[in-house]
């Protein structure tokens, strides 16, 4: 018992070295910069399908991933979609948003971890989103029971490639202009 | 976290994305061909709507095209409001102040969410049109399901 809790002080220790205020400060501002783009993204109307989205905040989320890491990234994703359901008050989407973000977001950590940079940014990127929706749609069958819905889902995937491309690019493109010392803010 | 210089060298097409776009492709391809092409498309006989409320589904409305006839379960006499012409039928879902209004073409045999207010886009009403037995529109804020009844669904009343 009493190793247990030192492992996990020792463990937690550790984890809270990692953040510098320097970091946590970058953190927020990608965070925040999220929810607006999500709170934002939600006044537009939907594409081509009813609740279908681009999926904009997801460059944060990406981008925190590059250059930061996976638990950065993660944290910044729950967040994201708790705040941004809470304010939008779209509550009752969090039950399918949530659990279609981590994942989509754990297979951006699998692919970044094992093929970056030997795929792209805009490749993972499309995974991600493809996944995402096939995700949400599952879980959103599941919940309300309308088994019918499955015939929305290789539009959904049509609609995760082209958001996922639009979202890749657009990380390609900050990783490329922004400056350097953005870049290393991850590193430290 | 990635390499600096893994992030900054990255390019916006590498030789392996070939792998991980034929992976997308094919998946897309296959999910086509079991719910979309593979699907059978039934017939539009009749349109079944139903409510959520208290976490208890149940059906509400429901319409069948050929006989021309109309069911409302009881207790929803009052919150469901149907106005009938020749070829349209128009269905009036009260919720308090909020409604929804299903327009079905009798003639077209079609059933689309013309109107309601509900969420801040009106999701449901963006939904295609009900034109087989297997459609459906959903408004999630009001609860309600609207079902494209179809041929396969159909019990005969047997003795």
């Amino acid at each position: 018992m009493a190793l247990a809790t030192r492992t996990t002080s020792r463990m937690w220790g550790k984890f809270m070295k990692s953040f510098s205020a320097r970091k946590m400060a970058y953190l927020g501002v990608l965070t925040a910069m999220a929810l607006v783009t999500f709170a934002i993204e939600n006044l537009l109307p939907p594409l081509f399908l009813p609740s279908a989205k681009m999926g904009l905040s997801n460059i944060f989320g990406l981008f925190t991933l590059l250059v930061f890491g996976w638990w950065e990234a993660l944290v910044l994703v729950i967040l994201r979609t708790v705040l941004g359901c809470l304010i939008t008050g779209s509550l009752s989407t969090l039950m399918y948003s949530l659990p279609a973000g981590i994942i989509a977001m754990a297979v951006s950590i699998l692919l970044v971890k094992t093929f970056f940079p030997r795929v792209s940014v805009v490749s993972v990127s499309v995974v991600a989103a493809v996944i995402h929706n096939l995700v949400q749609n599952a879980i959103f069958i599941m919940v309300s029971g309308t088994k019918q819905m499955i015939f929305y889902t290789p539009y959904l995937a049509i609609i995760g490639v082209l958001s996922g491309v639009i979202v890749g690019t657009a990380v390609y493109l900050i990783i490329r202009y922004a400056p350097n010392s953005l870049l290393r803010a991850g590193q430290e | 976290m990635t390499k600096f210089d893994d992030i900054k060298k990255s390019k916006f097409f590498e030789k392996a994305d070939v792998f991980v776009y034929a992976f997308v492709l094919l998946l897309i391809v296959v999910l086509f061909s079991v719910f979309i092409w593979g699907a059978s498309e039934e017939t539009l006989t009749g349109i079944s709507v139903s409510a959520t409320e208290n976490g208890n589904a149940a059906v509400i409305f429901t319409y069948e095209f050929e006989g021309d006839k109309i069911t409302i379960a009881s207790g929803w006499e009052e919150r469901i409001v149907v106005t009938e012409t020749v070829d349209e039928l128009e269905v009036k879902f009260l919720f308090g102040d909020e409604y929804n209004l299903l327009t079905i073409s009798k003639k077209e045999k079609t059933a689309v969410m013309t109107e309601a207010t509900c969420s801040f886009h009106h999701d449901c009403t963006k939904f295609p049109p009900i034109t087989n037995g297997s459609d459906v529109i959903i408004c999630i804020p009001h609860g309600l399901t609207v079902y494209g009844v179809g041929d396969a669904d159909y019990q005969p009343n047997v003795g």
